[in-house]
């Protein structure tokens, strides 16, 4: 099972990143999964929860909410990423600018709010400003997603 | 009378309900009546019945329109059909083909409670099922939920109605779609041909008997090997088989404009008379 680090400096903070796996790839690799999320989960300092912009389906999500929820999630602050902004309907991406056209902008909000509503049941603490959209292979997004982490990050690991 | 026409006759009398000259003179006319009234009104009490189900988002609306030439509104992408639509299809030959376009399941675990009941409602009465997969989404957990918990129980562990179908196979990669031909370039056909392994022995526990080759993978969308899909689903439905309609979109539509004219030129000259 590949858990993978990386050790990034952004704005004169160091942190590192634990990349993971996922959920629902099949039955057979869950509880493995989600065993190894438990371990992992009271070490981090931020969590971020990516699902993409486009998909419905978010079952899978509540599933691992509910069962990562005892006692952990409420201890760590959490940025849902919403991935690949740039495919989301109508599918107009604005490459010049490189951002959301008009119409996937009301697109991502709408799905913000969906998002929003599928998931704070199992995550209380969720809010919209929790959700934010981006796409990592145009760059869109990723400076509210650094901004977010680095200010979860404790004080104290600043003194290097 | 040969063998062979008069299975042709036969066929187009069930497709139809009007027998040909040649069936009439063979069966005398009060047999002929007497069957096309049978194929007619077989046709207008008991229509096949087709059930389109999946995860939310793969395609079913598409799948139904393509299949069987209708237009019927394609959900918003972020929003889908959210009860079981029964949708009726009047056939040539009298009678109609009902079609019913399931709500998407893994949408949320509260709306599941309620998509579910209608599952395990309009399962048990369909002739056919269809269950479409997504081709490029690897995630097959919640497909598995939802065999187990949902459509086997449903289908009472009778898996000869269901067909596995895997839409969206020109948007897989490696390899890419030949916009040209309308079809999968070579890398492509062989990147479907490893995730439909992967997909039977994912799902091996769950649908017993599924084989890579039992999976019928296609593209709603451009067209692509509905009439293997058609084929495959008369196969599975029994009994009703002989009612479902075997004309589909062709996928040429779609290709370039001289692809398109070479098949139908070459159609035309090899058409069976």
């Amino acid at each position: 099972m590949d858990l993978q680090y990386a050790n990034v400096a952004v704005a004169g903070r160091r942190f590192e990143i634990v990349d993971t796996p996922g959920f629902a790839e099949s039955r057979e690799t869950e509880e493995k999964y989600r065993e190894l999320y438990r371990s992992l989960l009271p070490t981090a300092d931020h969590l971020v929860w990516a699902v993409q912009s486009h998909p419905r389906v978010f079952r899978p999500d509540q599933e691992a909410l509910i069962a990562l929820a005892v006692g952990l999630l409420e201890r760590v602050r959490t940025t849902v990423a919403l991935t690949r902004a740039d495919s989301i309907g109508p599918g107009d991406w604005d490459r010049l600018a490189g951002c959301p056209s008009s119409g996937q902008l009301l697109s991502l909000n709408e799905q913000t709010e969906n998002v929003l509503g599928k998931l704070s049941p199992y995550l209380p603490s969720l809010t919209r400003e929790d959700i934010v959209p981006c796409s990592p292979t145009t760059g869109y997004g990723l400076d509210a997603l650094i901004d977010r982490i680095a200010s979860a990050l404790p004080v104290a690991s600043a003194k290097d | 009378m040969d063998k062979r026409s008069f299975f042709q006759d036969l066929f187009k009398l069930s497709q139809s309900g009007k027998a040909s000259d040649g069936l009439r003179r063979m069966l005398g006319a009060d047999t002929t009546a007497k069957l096309e009234r049978l194929v007619s009104e077989e046709r207008t009490t008991n229509p096949p019945k087709v059930a389109v189900i999946g995860k939310a988002g793969v395609g079913k609306t598409t799948t139904v329109n393509s299949l069987f030439s209708a237009e019927f509104h394609i959900s918003h992408a972020l929003r889908g059909t959210d009860r079981a639509q029964l949708k009726e299809f009047s056939l040539r030959g009298g009678g109609s083909l009902h079609v019913v376009d399931m709500p998407g399941l893994g949408e949320g675990i509260a709306e599941d409670a309620i998509f579910e009941e209608i599952y395990r409602t309009e399962l048990p009465k369909a002739d056919v099922v269809l269950y479409v997969l997504e081709a490029d989404e690897r995630l097959l957990g919640e497909d598995q939920r939802i065999f187990t918990d949902v459509i086997i129980p449903a289908l009472n562990g009778q898996t000869k109605r269901l067909v596995v179908g895997l839409n969206k196979v020109d948007l897989l990669g490696p390899g890419s779609w030949d916009t040209v031909l309308n079809y999968p370039d070579e890398k492509q056909e062989k990147a479907i041909e490893r995730r439909c392994t992967d997909i039977a022995s994912k799902l091996a526990r769950q649908v017993r008997g599924l084989r890579p080759d039992s999976i019928a993978y296609y593209s709603a969308e451009r067209l692509y090997r509905l009439e293997d899909l058609l084929i495959i689903l008369i196969e599975a439905a029994g009994k009703a088989a002989w009612k479902l309609p075997v004309n589909p979109r062709p996928w040429h539509e779609l290709a370039a404009p001289e692809v398109r004219d070479f098949v139908r030129e070459w159609q035309a000259e090899h058409e069976e008379v």
